[in-house]
Formats: C-alpha cells, structure tokens, sequence
C-alpha cells in the first residue's frame, strides 16, 4: 500500500513541473512585453508633458509681456509660490537688464514636464519728452551754452532758474545723443549728459556737467514721424503785412510764406502740415495757445530766416508741438545753393516740443528754448540755452509705453528643477495645488524702487515714488512714466 | 516476485506516453503559435509607434530651432506656394549690450540618397558640424508622384519628402518617413507643423 502511494507522488509531479516549464515561459514573455510596452508609453506620456510644460512656460512668458506693458516688472509668481495654470504651474522672473530693457525667464511644470523660456523686451515710449534732449547723432555746445531743467507742472511762464546747478533738486536734465557729446568753454549741463555706447563726452576749458558722464548701455530709438492726413489747401503766401489766423480744420498746406511785417497766427485748437514754412526777414509767427495746443508738421523745409521772430504770448511749453520730417540738404528754393533741411536764425524765446529727428537744428548764439528738443544733430551757438520741462514728459495724449520684443530662446532647466523630473511638479516644489494663485493674481511685486506717472480713472496725472510693493497698480489707468531700480537691502 | 511485478507496471505504457507526447506537442504548438502571432503583431504595432515617435520628435525639433531663429534670417524666404527642401537660418542668442546677438549660421535640409534629414552648423565654413536628424525620408511626400500635379492636394507642387514653405515669419514644415515593417508591409506617416520664429 505504502509503495502504491510512492508511485502515484511521481506521476503527478511531472506533470506540475512541465506545467509550470510553460506557464513560466508564457509569464516571461508576457511581463517582456509589458515592460517594452510600458517604456514604449512613457516616452510618448514625457513628450506630451514636454509640450505642455512648453506651452506653460509660453503662457508665462505672455502674461510676463502684458505685465510689462500695464507697467509691472513682469515678474510673477516664485519657485516656492509659482502661478497654477490648468494643471500645471509656471513662475515668471524678471530682470532689468538696461534701462528700459527687460529680461522674462519663465518655467513651466506639468506632469514630468518642464521648459524654460527667455524672452527680452524692451520698453519704448512715442512721447517726445520722453527722450529728455536729444541730439540723436550728435550733440554740440558752444561757448556758454546751457542745457537744463525744471518742472512747469503747467504753469505757463518763465520760469526763474537758478544760475547754478541745486542738487538739491529733483529736477535735472538728460542730455543724450547716441555718438559724442562736445561742451564748449564753460558750457553747462544741469544733470546727466549721456553720449552713445561708443560716444564720450568732450569738455571744453571750465565746462561742466553735474552728473554722470557715462556712456549709454544701448542706444537711444527714435521714433518715425507718423505725419496726418489732412485735407489739401495748396499753397499760402501772406506778405501784405497784416495778421492773418489760421484755426480750425486743420491743412496740409504746400508752402507757407509769410513776408515781412506780416504775422501768422497759428491758433489752437490746431492741427496742421505743411511742406515748407519759410519766414521772411521781419516776418512773424505766432502760437495763440489759449484755447488749445497747436500740433505742426514741416514735411521738407524749415527756414526761418534771419530777422524773423517766433512769438509765444501765453509762454506755454505745451501749446506747440513741432515735428519737422525734412531731411538731406539740397537746393530747395532752385536759387543754385544747397539748403539744410533746417534753417533757424528766428529771434525770440521759443515754448514747446520740437521733433526733427532727421535734421540739423543749429540754434543760434543766444536764443532761448523752453520745452523739450530732439533733432539728428543738436547745435547750440554760445550762450544758447535749452531749459527742459520736465511738466511735458508724459503730456502727449497720444503716446503710450510700448513694449516690443527683442530675444526669446530656449534657455536650460533651473538646476534645481532639474532634479525632481520624474516627480509631479506640486510635489517636487512642495505647493499645495489648490492655494496657488492664478496668473492674473500671482504678479510680483518684487523689491524695486519704482518711479511712475499715471493717469487714474478720472483722467488726473498723478506722481509715484517709492516701493513697488507699496504702489497700487490699480489706481494707474494708463502708466506715462516707469523707472523702476532693483531696490537696495538698507 | 509480487514485487517485481508491481514495479514494472508503476511505468508509462506506450499508449499513455504517445497520448502525453501528442498533447504536450499540441499544447506547445499552440503556444508558439499564439506567441508568434503576437510577437509579429506587437513588432508591427512597435514599428508604427517608433516610426510615429521619430516623426514627431524630427519635427519637435525643427520647430524647435526654427521658433528660435530670426525670421530675417530665413534663407530662401520665397513666399507660399513654393517649397524648399533645404532652410538655412540664424538663431537668436539674446541680447548683449543692449543689442540681439545672433548665432553662426544653421541649416536643415533633406539628403535624398540617405533619406536623412540633416542638420549642419557652419555650413561651407571652418567648424562645421553636422548631425543626422532622422533617417527613412521619404523622397517626396506621401500620396506625392514626381508628375508635375498636387496628387496630395496640399497646394504644393511635386513637394520633397521634408518641404519647408515660408511666408511672413511662419513656416509650414511638411515630413513624410516611410519604412518596411517586420511584416514586409510599408508603414508610412506623414505630420505637419506650423512654426512662428518667435524672433523678428
């Protein structure tokens, strides 16, 4: 009986190991393709995460931009308090690289996904003022020249200026070109006198410059001079020495010319082109400013010759804004003699913004400019004085801070982020999903000192200056002024 | 003697052995069947995704290099409907000194005797560099004959299997890859991507 059992036990087992020989193979290979089959799915799951964390970081990168041009830093968020964004996350970080350019990194996490994207950009304002005076190619001062500033805050007038520079004040001037800047003997620049990256700045015997000296990092735009389209009206010669006004509808005259003893009033408010303006000896024009600004456009030709006279009765810098687009020097009258775009030998202090970025503007010895001046080339004859209102920055109704891209790449991964790839993006940076905060509410108010002029919703012009931390971003409808430093640890 | 003979008879009879080995074979034969079958399903099925994937991943990495690149750099910036095979191109590195600094020319283009899509730094110039991208090219697009008609009615011409059509900073990047499968049959893709240089 025990011998029949023996026998038995040995049947059965050859059957349970040959049994077991096939499931084992079958299992094997079953446990092969499923790993080939889950590797095959997590490279394709990676390459989707890789786009969306690319496309979160391009997100981050737009609503960088936007913060930009509603005149925040740019930055938002943190890597220890990132934006949620669908079901991944991304933070934004800025740096002010020059003035008014802005470098955006922005990385984004979803799933085993991350990118990283750099974008620079850089701010740019169609305000004239805005450009402090320039001379664009080069700036030259005679003998005794003076550049300086003050602030009008409106008031028409002129302004009593200290003879010598008050540091003190908050007010001083930038003198800017983007090649040299030459000061003659004892010519004098009440603030900052900025030539090109590759420029410097020329000293004659006793000149002086109150501020920095340094070269600018980048140089300085200027905008293209978008001329109106207005109605035609040929052309207007007033020479039988009377008044006459032009106001109203604004022309696009051909060519002005007033003769001697004749005064053209230009009455605003006025907006009007003209292909020349030319003022004859004794000749006069006359800005009326009253009842609004007057806005003039000189397409080909400024000549103002010598005995004629500017008139400004309400000696309000903003009552004109000049843009003169003529450029190249040629024969313009067909007398045989080539004429500079250019032509100023008028007496009498002129108020305003003159814009003639593609012009030589030469004022004469001992003429005067209350307002704001840019031109190709700015020449000032001794004694000549160009006092800068620091009221027209921000003035034109028309301009706004634009912001336009210069760079955007690929930059590598944080190394710190780099670390975690394989983990979700909430539990690699240890963030609760749910306290995170929308794009729209995670913009950064990093520690910058910030310098800002504002319209608010009822249209008032307001003034800031202080932490950015402090400032109310929301009281600002329309942002005309930013200046913003990294703010130092006291 | 009763021994003896209890023995002998605990053995396997022919029959019984027969039976078992026809059973065992049978069994065997089906599972190498079934394997088989799904061995050649899977390799088909894993020649489609890793024909898919290289697809993808050429074409991530055009898009890639193209979104970086200064769109004035384009080189030929021939407008729709021509296509180009070849694209040379300058990448954006950022700004220094308040100017954009741009990289040493860059281009991408399809080698039709290899079917490879290659990618070569410095073309022409001292330090060139050069690296395959992907391989299995199709020489033109798919469902394209080389017959002087749009066969697939995509708006271009007899296009190459990689074709570039460009226009105002955008570029249309067309890659058709053809291999054989295990199977002997031929596995065709085709993907198309639309990339804006993100750099003016």
């Amino acid at each position: 009986m025990k011998r029949t059992t023996t026998v038995h036990h040995a049947r059965r087992g050859g059957v349970l190991v040959a049994t077991l020989v096939a499931v084992l193979a079958v299992g094997g290979l079953s446990v092969c393709l499923l790993e080939l089959d889950t590797t095959r799915l997590k490279r394709q799951v990676a390459g989707i995460d890789n786009k969306r964390a690319f496309n979160l970081a391009e997100a981050g990168l737009a609503e960088g931009r936007f913060a930009v041009e509603t005149g925040h830093s740019g930055a938002i968020g943190s890597e220890t308090a990132p934006a949620r964004f669908g079901d991944g996350l991304f933070w934004v970080t800025a740096t002010e690289l020059a003035p008014n350019v802005i470098g955006l990194e922005s990385t984004g996490m979803a799933g085993t996904g991350r990118a990283t994207l750099s974008l620079v950009l850089r701010r740019t304002s169609r305000d004239v003022a805005a450009l402090g005076v320039l001379g664009s190619s080069q700036v030259i001062l005679g003998a005794n020249a003076r550049v300086d500033a003050y602030d009008s805050g409106g008031a028409p007038g002129v302004p009593k200026l200290p003879e010598r520079f008050d540091p003190t004040s908050s007010v001083a001037v930038e003198l800017r070109s983007n090649g040299d800047i030459t000061l003659g003997d004892d010519a004098r620049v009440f603030g900052d006198a900025t030539p090109g990256p590759s420029g410097s700045v020329q000293l004659g015997d006793d000149a002086l410059v109150s501020g920095s000296t340094a070269p600018a990092s980048i140089e300085t735009e200027v905008a293209v001079i978008e001329t109106p389209q207005l109605a035609a009206a040929g052309d207007l010669t007033h020479t039988n020495g009377s008044r006459r006004v032009l106001a109203g509808d604004g022309k696009s005259w051909g060519t002005i010319r007033v003769g001697k003893n004749s005064t053209l009033v230009l009455r605003g408010p006025l907006q009007m082109s003209t292909h020349a303006l030319r003022v004859e000896d004794g000749g006069r024009v006359e800005v009326d400013s009253t009842s609004g600004p007057v806005e003039l456009h000189v397409t080909d030709w400024l000549d103002l010759q010598s005995g004629s006279h500017w008139s400004f009765p309400q000696e309000d810098t903003r009552g004109l804004r000049m843009f003169v687009s003529a450029t190249g020097t040629r024969d313009r009258d067909n007398n045989g003699t080539a004429d500079a775009p250019i032509h100023w030998q008028a007496t009498g202090i002129f108020f305003g913004t003159l814009y003639a970025p593609n012009a030589r503007l030469a004022l004469p010895a001992g003429s005067a400019l209350y307002g704001a001046v840019a031109a190709g080339i700015l020449q000032l004859g001794d004694k000549a004085a160009v006092h800068f209102d620091a009221a027209l920055r921000g003035s034109d109704p028309t301009s706004d801070l634009e912001v336009e891209r210069m760079a955007w790449k690929v930059v590598e991964i944080p190394r710190e982020i780099a670390r975690d790839l394989g983990e979700d993006p909430f539990t690699a940076l240890d963030v609760a999903q749910n306290e995170l905060k929308p794009p729209t509410l995670a913009y950064a108010s990093a520690d910058y000192e910030i310098e800002v002029e504002y319209v608010d919703a009822s249209g008032a012009k307001h003034k800031y200056k202080g932490r950015e931390s402090d400032f109310d971003w929301k009281l600002a409808r329309d942002v005309q002024k930013l200046r913003r430093r990294e703010q130092k640890d006291d | 003697m009763r021994r003896a003979l209890r023995s002998a008879r605990a053995g396997f009879t022919l029959l019984e052995t027969l039976i078992a080995l026809t059973v065992v074979g049978l069994v065997l034969g089906n599972i190498v069947m079934v394997t088989r079958s799904t061995s050649d399903a899977y390799d088909e099925e894993m020649s489609k995704a890793s024909l898919e994937l290289q697809l993808d991943q050429t074409l991530d990495r055009i898009a890639l290099a193209l979104m970086s690149a200064s769109a004035a750099s384009l080189q030929p910036g021939a407008a729709n409907p021509a296509f180009h095979s070849t694209l040379s191109y300058a990448q954006n590195l950022g700004v220094q000194a308040g100017e954009v600094v741009h990289g040493a020319p860059e281009r991408i283009s399809l080698r039709i005797e290899g079917g490879e899509v290659v990618w070569v730094e410095r073309p022409g110039e001292p330090g060139e560099r050069m690296a395959t991208w992907t391989r299995s090219v199709r020489e033109f697009l798919e469902g394209e004959l080389q017959n002087g008609v749009d066969d697939n009615g995509n708006g271009l011409v007899d296009e190459s299997g990689l074709a570039f059509v460009i226009e105002s900073g955008v570029v249309r990047v067309l890659l058709t890859l053809e291999r054989n499968g295990r199977g002997g049959s031929s596995l065709t893709y085709t993907r198309e991507s639309v990339v804006h240089c993100r750099n003016s």
